[in-house]
């Protein structure tokens, strides 16, 4: 095997390795909430759901999600609509995720 | 709610209010039993103060707010008001569903889940945090007659 080749393929399993190391690294999520002086803070694996975080955050924060009145996790100025998100693809290769759990605002 | 556990409640949720790391970008002042002033400004114009008076008939209820004029003390001057949606210099209140003026406008509100007021957690902070960051977003300057 020529030198050049070798290199190469040291190179694609530090890749792989790094891109596997990464993957499943805990990410650490923080969820802030207007009428709460703390954020929630947790750190999660990263397949963990949009989904499973709002779960532990309105159960952190004692709100209760009915047929009528849904709370909203927000990541900066976007709305999370898709629960199935993980926290890995959120965070994108980053190890920390800052979310906002919001309320519906309205004026007349 | 007893007057009694309001203004327990009342109390406890300022003492958290003054505490938390946003409360450095205002200057409150308790000036009754269930009364308060705050002053604050817009990311956009950070010289430009404001003084919001909120005021809760029973706590942790919606507050009642108001822009008060610093220099006269006055609640009726509509160059008091930021300009900033929802707000009504004109009418001295804001219609929206944060604030007790915007429920006696709109009493349908009371009865939509997803607009009426939640009482949980600190509603002091909630209230403070949601004009703070309307005034960032929305703020379109002093309202001039």
């Amino acid at each position: 095997m020529s030198q050049e080749k070798i290199e190469s393929n040291k190179d694609e399993r530090h890749e792989q390795h790094h891109h596997k190391e990464h993957h499943h690294e805990k990410i650490r999520v923080t969820v802030s909430y207007v009428a709460a002086a703390k954020p929630f803070k947790t750190e999660e694996e990263p397949k963990v759901t949009v989904s499973e975080v709002k779960k532990a955050v309105l159960n952190a924060f004692g709100l209760q999600e009915t047929e009528t009145k849904k709370f909203k996790l927000f990541h900066g100025k976007t709305e999370l609509t898709n629960g199935d998100e993980t926290v890995h693809q959120l965070a994108d290769h980053h190890k920390e995720l800052h979310l906002k759990l919001e309320e519906f605002l309205v004026q007349g | 709610m007893s007057d009694e556990l309001s203004e327990l409640n009342f109390q406890q949720d300022l003492d958290e209010v003054l505490h938390v790391e946003d409360a450095q970008r205002w200057k409150i002042e308790k000036v009754g039993t269930l009364e308060i002033y705050v002053e604050l400004s817009s990311v956009k114009a950070p010289e430009e103060k404001f003084q919001a008076r909120l005021l809760w008939s029973a706590y942790p209820d919606v507050a009642s707010l108001k822009f008060r004029d610093q220099k006269s003390g006055r609640l009726d001057l509509s160059t008091a008001w930021p300009i900033v949606r929802g707000f009504r210099p004109a009418s001295f209140d804001a219609c929206v569903n944060w604030c007790a003026e915007g429920f006696g406008l709109h009493p349908e509100w009371k009865n939509d889940p997803d607009k009426k007021w939640h009482l949980v957690g600190n509603a002091m902070l909630k209230t403070l945090r949601i004009l703070q960051s309307e005034m960032d977003d929305y703020f379109g300057g002093r309202f001039k007659q």
